[in-house]
């Protein structure tokens, strides 16, 4: 009985997940903000090194904490040249755009 | 109790694996060795549940249904994901416990102890790759040490009632990555050796060495889980010696009592890393005092942190149990010694829960329910534990 509530009500629980639990990227779209799994897709795609977050990404902790968490190893760094916008985000005029996604943007400073 | 010991010796083994994993990683020994370790660790699991299967049947199908939906469930919760998971992953790619020294990332408190994110690390060099899901699972293996020792003490009907009390008060601290649930269990089976081999005189355990050895790792472990393992530690030692002074019977234990204390060690040499590197513990701070004097003096704030700590349901439910178990059988050595080390601890949690630095409202409210489960799990434990040796009357 005790099990059965954990399992149902407490945890959780996908049977989506457990299909493929050591899949790498199992999981992510229930653990994480579209917005997070988007600047790993752009990191990869534009094989970015480091990266620097708007001030809005900062602002949002949430937001903020799994972008970092998330794209370890790929640092969180002040002096990086690649900053992530959200989308409906204006960039500063001393940057180019160079990568639109969805849910996020990338610039070039 | 099963005289060939073989729960305890199972117990002893992984527990020194998983404190050996701990080890490697900090002297920064190859992967190849870490990997062996892991492998070691899981042989045994399998061994455990090979051996007399039918033996303890009731938590190889209990584990084997919670490592199933660890396994099936995502980690988004936030303490798992940005302090424990993201530990464990950072000690994956760096491949060293020593790479927090340069404090990335602050808000996932790098000072704190690395025992479970260590473990998980190490699954994941074992499988090549991290991910979201599996290796969350390894802090759901650091439940099995003390899960095997209690079966000595526990047996059949007695241990699906522990299993109950685990299921009832840990809940989903089981499998979702949090340590608080470790904590509490770790801290309950380190007490019940404490008393065993300190303050019950009973030669069978006194002078059975390997109860010693399982002491050592489990006291060990459990500063290295969390940051209130030390201070729940120091507690069970300071009680266990102002007992034993009011007995007058310190000199035939202090020599053993010293020996157990170098189990401070290891938490010692990563508290001496974290403050020769500037990484700061957010309670233990310079601004201890400018957050705990403003508050000291309001007495609305006591009865906000009684009523977060005390007035919690399973923590009523335990209190109530353990009294209905002690005043049905009466052993005021055990009943003194639970109700010292809980009074301290619920002092020291109203001091903690004082000079926090963040919101006092908040941290009561994200934290009071999970760090009273330690208090539920040992008042439980304790009152089923005096329980089993009670008999009914006709």
């Amino acid at each position: 009985m005790q099990i059965f509530y954990i399992f149902q009500f407490r945890s959780g629980f996908k049977y989506e997940v457990l299909k493929n639990p050591f899949g790498r990227d199992t999981g992510i779209n229930y653990a994480l903000p579209l917005e997070v799994v988007e600047i790993r897709d752009v990191i990869i795609k534009k094989k970015v090194n480091n990266f620097n977050l708007s001030e809005d990404f900062i602002n949002n902790k949430y937001l903020y904490q799994r972008a970092i968490e998330f794209n370890y190893p790929i640092r969180i760094k002040k002096d990086s040249k690649f900053i992530f916008y959200l989308k409906n985000e204006s960039i500063s005029n001393s940057c180019q755009l160079i990568e639109s996604g969805n849910y996020i943007k990338l610039a070039k400073c | 109790m099963v005289k060939n010991n073989l729960h305890e010796k199972i117990t002893l083994y992984l527990s020194l694996l998983i404190l050996s994993n701990y080890l490697f990683l900090n002297l920064s020994f190859p992967i190849l060795i870490i990997k062996i370790n892991f492998i070691l660790f899981l042989i045994l699991v399998v061994f455990f549940y090979f051996k007399n299967l039918n033996e303890n049947i009731y938590l190889k199908i209990f584990f084997l249904l919670i490592i199933l939906i660890s396994l099936g469930t995502p980690t988004y919760e936030w303490d798992a994901r940005s302090i424990w998971l993201f530990h464990g992953k950072r000690i994956f790619y760096d491949e060293s416990i020593f790479s927090f020294a340069d404090n990335y990332a602050s808000f996932s408190h790098n000072g704190y102890p690395n025992l479970a994110p260590a473990f998980s690390s190490s699954l994941a060099m074992l499988v090549g790759y991290w991910n979201e899901i599996f290796p969350k699972i390894s802090f759901t293996f650091l439940f099995l040490p003390p899960l095997v020792f209690t079966y000595s003490f526990f047996k059949d009907d007695k241990y699906l009632i522990f299993l109950s009390i685990v299921f009832f008060i840990i809940g989903k601290y089981l499998f979702n990555g949090w340590t608080d649930g470790l904590i509490a269990i770790y801290f309950c089976l380190s007490a019940f050796l404490m008393y065993l081999l300190f303050i019950k005189n009973e030669k069978y355990f006194k002078n059975n060495f390997l109860y010693y050895l399982i002491a050592f790792c489990f006291f060990s472990s459990l500063t290295l889980i969390k940051n209130e393992g030390i201070a729940l530690l120091l507690i069970l030692f300071t009680v266990t010696l102002l007992i034993k002074i009011y007995k007058k019977d310190l000199k035939n234990d202090i020599s053993k009592l010293i020996v157990l204390s170098f189990s401070f060690l290891p938490i010692i040499f990563w508290k001496f890393f974290c403050y020769t590197n500037g990484i700061e513990n957010d309670y233990i701070n310079n601004d201890l005092l400018t957050n705990l004097l403003p508050r000291i003096g309001e007495f609305s704030n006591y009865k906000l942190i009684g009523y977060f700590l005390l007035l919690n349901e399973k923590f009523i439910i335990s209190l109530i149990f353990f009294s209905f178990s002690f005043w049905l059988k009466r052993n005021k050595e055990l009943f003194n010694f639970i109700l010292f080390i809980s009074l301290i601890y619920i002092t020291v949690l109203f001091f903690i829960f004082l000079s926090t630095p963040v919101d006092f409202y908040f941290q009561l409210n994200s934290a009071a329910a999970r760090i009273v489960k330690t208090l539920s799990f040992s008042l439980a434990f304790f009152g089923l534990y005096n329980l089993c040796n009670y008999k009914i009357k006709y």
